[in-house]
């Protein structure tokens, strides 16, 4: 009997052993995950800043600045999603899983807000050849990001309805939730270089 | 990622034999052999694209292609292979076979996302061939603009080409990601990070690479890519592009890309040399941080592939800095001479060819800083003799290591011994071969021909045909190794645990190794080449039983780490 409770007890061990290796394991693939990510980032900053290069002055002689009034709204709400992202991982981390669900909406909604605002910047450009080119690059590699972001954050909700995370257990909420910070931080430098330098 | 981790019912039954290595499966050994297997099918066909290269080039008129675009093809589509199909994989393959081995790890980190990360590689390979159903690409694996452009590229090939690459680049981000996680939280009790086999450390520093230049490959592509279908003017000047941002984006990938290919080459090289000379590494630590500081230099010097298109203020700096990356090459290359160093060096095939890495390798280095130097780089830029540098490095470097690994793990792979003889009769017929084929490229190339031409002035036809009879022995060379390979896949002698006597983890399990590698968790030797030393003596008699406690890198362990034999 005493055998049999020791060997539940080491299995136990085990698992709880082998769940936090998984959730350091994870933890870090993310994390090396956004510097890659990060990286393609980078790489657009870099394209623009060469782009640039090669012109007498930025934007192009002939082309308009593009304003910046709907750009600042939607980098508002941006990051207003971002300040409702974190609210649903403390939620989840206080068991409150309602909580949870209705800032997630929340998230999703700004974030959905967010969308058709670079939808409309995008066609606030008029096509002139580099400039325009980069511009819709980088808003377009960045929608792409808040598209994928989108969708994890939805998936994660669906579980969290479901009743899939607890406050001990909620790796799917984090991630989805690091995810979208990463995705924010990225709008905030890519609206310097598009917008503002 | 979830944490829970689903206990996988196998509902219908796992494929045996050789049907699983086609097949979806989660155990690295598995994923490093299909990686292995296929990079070395592209191998055989990018080898075939080269010796086609090769039969054009012996005489100077056009002999095997009707016109210069066949041939622009051939030289496209074997560099993208060899590059991006062969060595990149093959040593990712060593690295998923291997790393979890050496670590004394069940598997790597992320199991699913590893073998989703191999399974982008063959639709990327169809991809890359179905270039030949639609036009295939033809602007050299480098694709500058214009060439790579709407104006002389219109066929579909290079978009293909692109999209290609894009995903091959994503497996490589992909499994960077899981190197580095298994490499920094799975070490086993008793392994510092200055116990890790060399070779882990080599994966590691590349691993970081990738995840530093891939994503600009990755954009890079992306914007040819909307370039070509989406009417952009990110490369064309005629609408305020820019084809120099496609040179500079492309080296800046494909410059850190050739220590993605090299790096893991040298780790094979430390653990080969090590075991077989039976002498414990020579400057340990130095071997692991020059594989840092190659990764870092590496990512700061891609402006000296631009030297006759850059700015004159940028030319001294990455000068400079390529120069620079001959200090920690040579750290490694002095460490291995000094392991080398009366040592009781076994002339097996797989020590050959590490042999004839070091050999060819410091060729190919040396005419690299050459290459390196502003006025000589552009008397003889796009000349043969920048052919022959790389050859020298990704061949006489990459290749040969990829081969001393594979005679040196084919055991621990299969559970046979490959035949030494045909061994060595692969290894003369290659070292041979590629330095007929490759040597002559240098006094070609000082001579002023130029590469990717297909019909050349007759002065240059000597040499030429020296070279193409080079390339021949290197085909001829190939046989031998698969002879061998197949006889003993099934009659092979049976290898037994560790024939070569060596220290690290991958070695204290039965050949192959059991699904789950470990049966308990194994107790890593202090010294992983301590060679000739008791207390490497002591660990193998014990059978990887026994870690004595003091290292011969004077880290000493709190407790000797014993375990009672099980009587195994």
């Amino acid at each position: 009997m005493t055998a049999n409770f020791a060997q539940m007890q080491t299995a136990f061990d085990h698992e709880q052993l082998q769940r936090e290796q998984a959730l350091k394991n994870a933890r870090l693939g993310l994390l090396l995950w956004r510097f890659a990510n990060g990286m393609a980032f980078v790489f657009f900053i870099f394209a623009n800043l060469l782009m640039r290069n090669v012109q007498p002055s930025w934007p192009p002689p002939g082309v308009e600045r593009l304003p910046i009034g709907l750009p600042l709204a939607i980098t508002l709400i941006i990051l207003l999603s971002g300040a409702a992202a974190s609210r649903v991982l403390k939620a989840v981390r206080a068991n409150e899983f309602g909580r949870a669900v209705r800032f997630g909406m929340a998230t999703l909604g700004l974030g959905g807000l967010f969308f058709v605002g670079l939808l409309a910047a995008g066609a606030q450009v008029t096509p002139s050849g580099a400039y325009s080119s980069i511009v819709w690059a980088m808003q377009f590699f960045h929608g792409l990001h808040v598209v994928v972001a989108s969708l994890l954050l939805g998936v994660v909700l669906l579980g969290v309805g479901r009743g899939r995370y607890s406050a001990e257990r909620h790796w799917g909420v984090e991630a989805s939730v690091v995810f979208w910070h990463f995705v924010d931080a990225m709008w905030i430098i890519f609206f310097l270089f598009i917008y503002v330098l | 990622m979830a944490t829970t981790v689903q206990p996988r019912t196998a509902a219908v039954p796992k494929p045996r034999g050789i049907a699983k290595y086609f097949a979806w499966s989660i155990d690295h050994k598995v994923i490093g052999i299909q990686y292995i297997g296929l990079s070395f099918f592209f191998f055989l066909f990018g080898g075939l694209l080269a010796e086609l290269i090769r039969i054009e080039l012996l005489t100077p008129a056009a002999s095997l292609m009707v016109d210069g675009g066949a041939y622009n093809t051939l030289f496209t589509m074997h560099g993208t292979i060899m590059i991006f199909l062969f060595v990149v994989p093959m040593l990712a393959g060593f690295g998923n076979y291997l790393v979890p081995l050496m670590l004394g790890q069940k598997d790597m980190a992320f199991p699913w996302l590893n073998a989703f990360a191999f399974w982008m590689l063959p639709p990327a390979g169809l991809i890359m061939l179905a270039g030949w159903l639609v036009g295939p690409a033809q602007a050299g694996w480098t694709s500058y603009f214009p060439l790579s452009g709407p104006q002389f590229s219109p066929f579909d090939g290079q978009t293909l080409w692109a999209i290609s690459l894009h995903l091959i680049g994503a497996s490589s981000i992909l499994g960077a990601v899981n190197f580095i996680v298994t490499i920094l939280n799975m070490r086993p009790p008793g392994m510092s990070i200055w116990q890790m086999p060399l070779f882990v450390w080599a994966t590691l520093a590349t691993s970081i690479i990738i995840l530093v230049a891939t994503p600009f490959l990755a954009g890079g592509l992306t914007l040819m890519l909307l370039d070509r279908l989406a009417g952009t003017s990110f490369f064309s000047p005629a609408t305020g592009g820019d084809p120099l941002l496609w040179q500079n984006v492309f080296w800046f990938y494909s410059h850190p890309a050739v220590y993605i290919m090299v790096l893991p080459a040298m780790g094979i090289l430390s653990e080969v040399l090590s075991v077989h000379a039976r002498k414990p590494v020579f400057g340990y630590r130095f071997i692991a941080l020059s594989s840092l500081a190659i990764g870092f230099l590496g990512c700061i010097v891609w402006g000296h592939h631009m030297f006759t298109s850059l700015a004159s203020w940028a030319r001294i700096p990455f000068m400079l800095t390529t120069m620079l990356i001959a200090v920690p090459t040579g750290v490694k290359m002095f460490s291995w001479i000094g392991t080398l160093w009366g040592g009781k060096i076994r002339f097996t095939s797989a020590m050959l060819f590490a042999l004839g890495f070091l050999s060819m390798f410091v060729l190919g280095g040396i005419t690299g800083v050459f290459l390196a130097s502003v006025p000589v780089d552009i008397h003889l830029h796009d000349t043969y003799f920048v052919v022959a540098h790389f050859h020298f490095v990704l061949f006489g470097g990459s290749v040969f290591a990829i081969f001393a690994g594979l005679y040196h793990w084919f055991p621990k792979m299969s559970g046979r011994m490959l035949n030494e003889r045909l061994g060595k009769i692969h290894f003369a017929l290659t070292y041979v071969g590629f330095f007929l084929t490759f040597f002559p490229m240098h006094f070609l190339g000082l001579e002023g021909m130029p590469r990717r031409i297909y019909t050349y002035d007759p002065k240059y036809e000597a040499l030429n045909a020296l070279s193409t009879i080079g390339a021949l022995i290197m085909a001829v060379a190939v046989v031998p190794f698969l002879v061998n390979v197949a006889v003993s896949l099934v009659a092979g002698k049976p290898a037994g645990k560790n024939p070569w006597r060596a220290l690290t983890l991958e070695w204290t399990v039965s050949s192959p190794p059991p699904e789950h590698n470990f049966d308990e968790p194994p107790i890593p030797a202090s010294d992983p080449y301590g060679y000739g030393t008791p207390e490497g003596a002591a660990y193998l008699a014990s059978g990887g039983k026994v870690a004595l406690p003091v290292s011969a890198h004077g880290h000493a362990h709190d407790q000797p780490i014993e375990r009672p034999a099980t009587g195994d």
